[in-house]
């Protein structure tokens, strides 16, 4: 009995001991995994003004109730991103206000791919500015002869009353103002929108996006 | 016998118990070692540090390629099925809301015809050789001491973008006010090339700085207008070989900066070259006696600073021929745009 704990808690200790070995490149090249990923995504952005506007709980007070339909001009509705890019006391915020809607995809994919061939320069008789034969210019996918990594873009995005706002102002956030010791507001919240785009439709968005490593590390 | 029997079961007691409390002490002696191992090995992960800016300069040279393949992109009111497409925000001197429609948003290939045929032209664009690239740089490389730069960066113009992989783009807009569909407006751009563009920023005292470059080579833009449904277009303004460079900005020297003041609206702003000389001559000079190291600076700031050249091969309105225009050597010393709320 006493052997068999034994061998089986020595069991348990032997990983421990052996030691990890590199896989050389060879090795490497055996490996084959799976060909990639297909993703579709479907995301809803703050379509209902987001996680603290609950209007059917009027006894709460802690959250705010407004309506946040499509068509609803409230500031406080849809997600907002405020970045301060100055400094002191004065500096105000570049913010991205009301995002809001849905978008969803199908068909992205994620890969790896060896690219050694294509990327020719699909020569025009009519320019001359190189010359056909200069073989930088003609094969540059025989000249990369690497790996990277492939992202399928989906073909369509379908976007379902997007919007955004474009805006600065001079607090994070709506409810901000600034306070004196004695309690007196100085500054109310200010914001001014410059431009908002709405979209509703599909977008085509075909390739690939392919990415690599640069430079001599 | 028995007697005998009894004493060696007890003698067999005796060693089991004996080795039960050996095996016992080796468990644990195990176990101690087992956790110290542990111990030591987590010890060795809490030891990440925050990089400085000293070290993070030293970082040199690996950055991350970005190349588009086949590429379409297209969008718009009056493509894919129609939908929506909307800027607003806009007003008339009046009063009235402004809507700008989009009703095409495209970028294609050789042969897209002002976007008529974008989806079945795609388009490289960046080259494998010379992509776009995301890299954080030595800053003591780009005229900033001691920080690390990001930089992103479209092919240099050495071995730049082939023919194939220049994209043709365009923009096809409706002004709408107060509801009513006034004007179509369309401005095509054909086989765009941005070689040599890109954008550095750092951080500087608190706030983001940085420093740009924007190349813009193309063999021909087209504006025009159209009636509220597309039709009966007017003439056209086209602009032939058109050659921008413009730069924006010198290192630490003379750093962009893009900030909201404290009323919510923004400034960007080109740094002054003002106070960059410590002694100025009798004729208001930079004194390069009495201080020499500012008045080579400045030296080398005219000579080698940023320039912004402009070329424009033809401009043609409604086939008439207003010849070439040449912009050369613009440097931009000081520049501040401000916003002001007109509510």
């Amino acid at each position: 009995m006493i052997k068999i704990i034994i061998i089986a808690l020595s069991a348990l200790y032997l990983p421990c001991l052996m030691a990890l070995e590199p896989l050389d490149e060879e090795e490497l090249q055996q490996v084959l995994g799976q060909g990639g990923v297909y993703l579709s995504g479907d995301i809803t952005i703050n379509e209902a003004g987001g996680p603290l506007n609950i209007e059917t709980d009027p006894s709460n007070p802690g959250v705010w109730k407004d309506s946040c339909i499509s068509t609803s001009t409230n500031t406080r509705c849809g997600a907002r991103i405020a970045v301060n890019a100055g400094d002191g006391d004065s500096s105000g915020w570049l913010v991205l206000d009301n995002i809001r809607g849905r978008f969803s995809f199908e068909g992205m994919t994620l890969a790896t791919r060896t690219i050694n061939s294509g990327f020719d320069n699909n020569f025009d008789s009519t320019n001359t500015d190189h010359d056909p034969n200069d073989a930088e210019y003609t094969k540059d996918g025989v000249a990369f002869n690497r790996d990277v990594l492939e992202i399928g873009l989906p073909y369509t995005i379908k976007y379902s009353n997007v919007s955004f706002t474009l805006a600065n102002s001079n607090f994070a956030r709506p409810t901000d103002k600034e306070v004196n010791s004695q309690g007196q507001v100085i500054a109310e919240f200010a914001q001014t929108d410059i431009l908002s785009v709405k979209i509703d439709g599909d977008v085509s968005l075909r390739g690939n996006l392919l990415l690599f490593p640069t430079g001599n590390p | 016998m028995e007697y005998l029997e009894a004493e060696r079961d007890i003698l067999i007691r005796i060693l089991e118990v004996a080795s039960m409390k050996i095996f016992f002490q080796k468990l644990k002696a195990r176990l101690i070692g087992t956790w110290f191992l542990i111990l030591c090995s987590n010890f060795s992960y809490s030891d990440l540090e925050a990089l400085t800016d000293t070290h993070l300069s030293d970082i040199d040279g690996a950055g991350i390629g970005i190349v588009l393949e086949d590429f379409v992109f297209n969008a718009g009111e009056t493509v894919n099925g129609g939908g929506t497409f909307e800027i607003n925000g806009l007003k008339t001197s009046g009063g009235d809301d402004v809507t700008i429609g989009i009703s095409q948003f495209y970028i294609a290939g050789p042969g897209s015809v002002q976007g008529a045929d974008a989806t079945d032209h795609p388009v490289n664009i960046g080259r494998l050789v010379n992509p776009f690239n995301l890299e954080l740089r030595d800053g003591n490389d780009v005229g900033v001491t001691d920080k690390a730069v990001f930089e992103f960066s479209a092919p240099t113009k050495i071995k730049g973008s082939r023919l194939s992989e220049r994209p043709n783009t365009g923009i096809r807009f409706d002004l709408d006010i107060a509801g009513t569909r006034y004007q179509s407006l369309e401005n095509h751009i054909k086989s765009l090339s941005i070689d040599g563009s890109y954008a550095r920023l750092w951080g500087g005292n608190g706030h983001v700085e940085g420093e740009f470059a924007l190349n813009i080579n193309t063999p021909e833009i087209q504006f025009f207008a159209c009636d509220s449904l597309g039709n009966n277009c007017g003439d056209t303004v086209n602009f032939r070989d058109v050659n921008i460079e413009l730069q924006l900005g010198f290192g630490e020297y003379q750093s962009v900066t893009f900030e909201v003041d404290d009323t919510g609206n923004f400034i960007f702003e080109v740094g002054t070259l003002e106070g960059k000389c410590s002694s100025l001559n009798d004729t208001g000079g930079c004194n390069s006696g009495v201080a020499a190291q500012d008045y080579k600076d400045l030296a080398k700031y005219y000579q080698s600073g940023p320039q912004s050249n402009v070329y424009v091969d033809k401009v043609i309105v409604g086939g008439q021929d207003f010849g070439s225009t040449t912009v050369s050597n613009l440097q931009i010393q000081y520049l501040e745009v401000k916003s002001h709320d007109l509510q």
